[in-house]
């Protein structure tokens, strides 16, 4: 059925390219076809020692082939993807072959109409956004119409409707909604010399599910609204976005009536050489969704992501931390600042130094009133007042980072993390309490000579909770532009457990060539979790060889 | 049985659509038309990237991918002797979300960078220039068309990269 | 011509301006009337769950509140397997509440695989799975539970208590033609069995351990087999009854008055249920 439809649209665009291509015959020399794909297979071996299990298939392989077409203001193109069977630690549901992603598009200077499948973001998205990404196995793109024009200089107007991807299938909610972003300095003309520049926008989004619920009257039109301004005056750029979400009961909120509201502001400062990041949000009740019982990351409409640095190395990268959607609030200041060369500290080629805090905390809930519990089903849920920070820490995270350069040869990078991590709410389970961990890591890379380079790291993690220390150690030697080669081994030494005492070996190389990569490796790989931004997958751990091969055309 | 065939017919649609699409020259293509934001907040359509004739670099990064930071330290240091040699502009493409969009100015400045750097918060572009994998660069020629793409960052990768500019400054054929 | 496609906007605009539905209290329905009648058609839902599963509480909530609406209508099994239900080494979780015809079962339709708590309704297959969150389990029910009854099921149990052999007699009759093949499974669920279990709704009871939670519908054991026995395999004309009898003796762990025999019937074709029914071992 899937694929039926997808054929039908693709004949149909085919037939419109080229009913346009016999009428102006110029058009044809410009069409051009582009396109990438990647495979990433797995092969597994049994390991009992990590707890890897044997995989019936032995072999599997996540695979896609993008197609893009364009011939002047018309554009086409569509996604082929296969899961033979999805990969270990990716959802289940993206089982076989299918064309999920297909779109066609119409562009003028400033009007531009989209057909099919289409990625969106309103404002920071806290309120709408679409977007896909491989790695995580994550697409919630919208599959409708969409319609987006400039026609006054300055101000951006943008309308959709449709439903959302739901890996090879499509939700229930139909997404509905309407952007319009005002730039007054090239609005109006007195303005557009200033050096101040202020930019506002505002958005509705509004889906519609149908009740057939025997036991709850459940809203089936939810809507919500945001207003959001940006000023950028010289070395200073404000942000700030207010979203509000009306009673949306839902399987993430436990079916509390309740309103909900977020509100996200950073104020940055940067000159050569010093770059100063403050934000702050707060997230209540902002858990947003097309049906009302998708969980985990299925059919998000709208995007919060966390407040947090995303670590690097890997032992740092153990423990990183996801928005809680049902309340949260959130801090996070950054300063950049490099230190000019041919000083005392900066030496002869200059150091950089980047310092990080962020901090995540509950939001104060009080009962509705004495006879209700906290959250309660069908009830209000809960009272919170605007600035009411709750007691109980999710999540903090200090660190340091410098960057110097010894000589023409020798870099290093000196890193420290403190990181405070409340597994049973982040992760969503009871009984592991908070982890209090400390890491380093060294950075070291020297340069042999102008194609060849060895890269070393060693990294640490202290801590008393979870699984107790790791030490890790990378070597890296790369030929420079095609060849690389890793070896690595993290152990676990300081498990409680003598017998989870565990080295996690990997050996990897890969081979570039211009936009085609291929990289293999061996090893075990340890369960973790992988966010990127506010979406999160579970990885478990697992013995094998990995093989990924990219590439454009 | 019913899925089977219309797989089938699936490959056959891609297949034509493939076909069709190689009958033409598929190198020397032109950048797509998107819009893309400013550190500032204006719009702008990428189809308007231009440097007066001269070859352009154009870099797909993001502030939390660590090859993609160390490439663009590594061209810092060189890149106004490139600018004076050949009159090579680089391009920042930012492909940072809504988490990070709004430290990419302050770590563009903290670094000490001189980039032109553009931010494709919701990586529209990213999508449209069929990249996968960051870093990616791409070099385009004096009429603004790609010429040369590479992806991942290794060190001494620089120096490929200058090569090809001065290829391009030659009128030399590139080795695809 | 231009100034269309902000017509366009305006109107989605509008669309998503207007649609917004404000609920006031009280949030919950009265319970409506059920016409019962001898041979209606039952729904059978498999609740997926574990003792160690924070959020499972809830769904067991969610069962009460379908059972007030749905009373016998609502045929319900708790299998416990997969991860959350796995018993620790030491400590309030070590009972093991899995079967193997609950694992079969689960690995077979890859529930708890997509996590839990999670169901099934009649097994009937949905856009991407067959497995269906607690909070559309009412409204799935709803979308089923009036059409007419395609077959009849009835229970005779007979129970020995001083050997514990129950002897099952289980009368099946199609109300209307059907042609396919056609199986029979018969279960044993057990009530009351009290037992520690994860929770975090201060609701239902202490956080984040409940000392001693009232585990329902527990999927003890299968009677015939996991994947039962054939009624029919060619066309069976409506009228057509099977009679089939079974014999199994309790374990002695079990609570023969907290026992209840589940059967269904469903097609092989494509696993789903066509009539359940439900009968206490002593009345």
């Amino acid at each position: 059925m899937k694929n039926k439809s997808a054929i039908l649209f693709f004949l149909i665009t085919g037939f419109i390219t080229n009913v346009s291509a016999q009428n102006i015959s110029n058009n044809l020399n410009k069409g051009e076809i582009h396109g990438s794909f990647q495979a990433d297979c797995q092969y597994y071996f049994k390991d009992t020692a990590i707890g890897a299990s044997v995989v019936p298939e032995y072999f599997l392989m996540n695979n896609f082939e993008n197609f893009i077409y364009t011939n002047s203001k018309f554009s086409a193109g569509f996604r082929f993807e296969s899961y033979q069977n999805a990969l270990k630690g990716f959802d289940t549901r993206n089982k076989g072959i299918g064309i999920p992603y297909r779109f066609a598009s119409y562009k003028t200077e400033n009007v531009e109409i989209t057909v099919g499948n289409f990625y969106e973001q309103f404002g920071s998205g806290m309120i709408l956004r679409a977007y896909e990404d491989w790695g995580l196995g994550f697409d919630n793109s919208i599959y409708g119409i969409r319609v987006k024009s400039e026609l006054i200089k300055g101000i951006t107007l943008k309308g959709l409707a449709g439903n959302q991807r739901l890996y090879f299938a499509k939700g229930e909610g139909i997404v509905r909604g309407a952007d319009g972003e005002f730039s007054l300095n090239d609005i109006f003309k007195r303005l557009s010399e200033k050096k101040t520049r202020l930019i506002f926008g505002g958005s509705f989004v509004s889906k519609y599910q149908e009740n057939n619920d025997p036991i709850y009257y459940f809203p089936e039109n939810v809507a919500a609204c945001a207003g959001r301004f940006n000023v950028f005056s010289g070395k200073i750029n404000f942000y700030g976005e207010y979203v509000y979400k009306i009673n949306d009961p839902s399987a993430v909120n436990n079916l509390i009536y309740k309103d909900g509201n977020a509100v996200h502001s950073s104020i940055s400062y940067s000159q050569k050489g010093l770059g100063i990041l403050i934000s702050a949000k707060r997230v209540d009740n902002m858990d947003f969704r097309s049906e009302r019982s998708a969980t985990g990351n299925d059919l998000l409409i709208n995007y919060l992501p966390a407040l947090t640095k995303q670590h690097i190395y890997s032992l740092a990268s153990m423990y990183p931390y996801a928005t809680q959607p049902t309340g949260e609030m959130g801090f996070y200041a950054q300063v950049i600042y490099t230190v000019k060369k041919n000083t005392w500290l900066g030496g002869n080629y200059g150091t950089i130094v980047n310092v990080n805090y962020s901090i995540a905390n509950s939001i104060d809930k009080e009962k509705v009133n004495d006879t209700t519990q906290l959250n309660e089903k069908g009830t209000l849920g809960y009272k919170s007042g605007f600035f009411e920070i709750g007691n109980e820490k999710y999540f903090e995270d200090f660190n340091v980072e410098i960057t110097h350069k010894f000589s023409k040869k020798i870099k290093t990078i000196l890193f420290f993390a403190n990181l405070v991590y409340n597994k049973d709410v982040i992760e969503g389970h009871s009984g592991d309490g908070t982890v209090y961990a400390n890491t380093f890591a060294l950075d070291l890379s020297y340069k042999l000579d102008e194609k060849n380079n060895l890269r070393m790291e060693l990294q640490h993690l202290y801590t008393e909770q979870d699984k107790g220390n790791w030490v890790m150690g990378l070597l890296e030697y790369t030929i420079s532009p095609k060849w690389f080669f890793a070896v690595s081994d993290g152990w676990n030494y300081g498990n409680s457990d003598s017998k989870k005492q565990t080295h996690y070996y990997m050996g990897s190389f890969g081979f570039v060539k211009n936009a085609t990569r291929i990289a293999i490796n061996y090893g075990r790989q340890r369960e973790g979790i992988i966010c990127i931004g506010g979406v999160c997958r579970n990885v478990p751990s697992m013995n094998g060889i990995t093989m990924s091969i990219t590439s454009n055309f | 049985m019913i899925k089977n065939k219309n797989n089938i017919l699936t490959i056959i649609v891609v297949l034509l659509f493939s076909i069709s699409g190689y009958s033409q020259d598929s190198t020397n293509k032109e950048l797509p038309s998107v819009n893309i934001k400013t550190m500032d907040g204006k719009v702008f359509n990428t189809s308007l990237i231009y440097n007066d004739g001269k070859p352009i670099i154009l870099s797909f990064w993001a502030t939390w991918c660590k090859p993609c930071i160390k490439e663009l330290t590594t061209i810092a240091e060189l890149y106004s002797d490139w600018q004076k040699e050949t009159g090579v502009k680089i391009i920042l493409v930012s492909v940072d979300d809504s988490r990070t969009t709004y430290n990419v100015k302050p770590f563009v400045e903290g670094n000490d960078w001189s980039y032109e750097v553009f931010l494709d918060a919701n990586s529209d572009f990213k999508r449209a220039m069929n990249v996968n994998l960051i870093p990616h660069t791409f070099v385009l020629n004096g009429k603004g068309q790609i010429v040369w793409q590479h992806t991942s960052f290794t060190e001494g990768a620089e120096i490929e990269l200058i090569n090809i500019i001065r290829k391009i400054i030659k009128g030399e054929p590139i080795d695809k | 011509m231009r100034y269309k496609f902000n017509y366009i906007i305006i109107l989605f605009l509008f669309i998503a301006f207007v649609s917004c539905d404000k609920i006031e209290p009280p949030y919950k329905k009265k319970i409506t009337e059920q016409n019962d009648t001898l041979k209606q058609r039952k729904v059978l839902l498999e609740d997926f769950t574990g003792h160690k599963c924070v959020n499972c509480p809830g769904a067991a909530n969610t069962i009460v509140e379908l059972k007030q609406q749905f009373s016998e209508r609502l045929v319900v099994i708790s299998v416990h397997s997969g991860f959350f239900a796995a018993p620790d080494p030491s400590g309030n979780y070590t009972y093991d509440f899995r079967t193997t015809t609950g694992t079969d079962i689960d690995n077979f339709f890859g529930i708890s695989a997509a996590g839990v708590p999670n169901g099934m309704i009649n097994r009937k297959e949905y856009g991407t799975g067959y497995f269906v969150g607690p909070t559309d389990w009412g409204t799935k029910i709803n979308e089923i539970i009036n059409e007419p009854p395609d077959a009849y099921i009835e229970i005779t149990n007979n129970y020995t208590s001083t050997n514990r052999i129950l002897n099952v007699n289980v009368k099946t009759e199609f109300l209307k033609s059907l042609s396919g093949t056609y199986k029979l499974c018969v279960y044993i669920t057990e009530d009351s069995i009290i037992k520690y279990q994860k929770n975090n709704s201060p609701e239902l009871g202490p956080v984040p351990d409940i000392a001693n939670f009232v585990h329902q519908h527990v999927l003890r054991s299968t009677v015939n087999s996991t994947w039962g026995d054939t009624l029919t395999n060619g066309n069976a004309l409506a009228g057509f009854a099977v009679f089939k009898n079974y014999s199994i003796i309790l374990n002695n762990e079990w609570i023969e008055k907290n026992c209840t025999v589940v059967a269904f019937i469903y097609n092989v074709v494509n696993y789903e249920i066509i009539q359940a029914e439900e009968k206490k071992i002593i009345l």
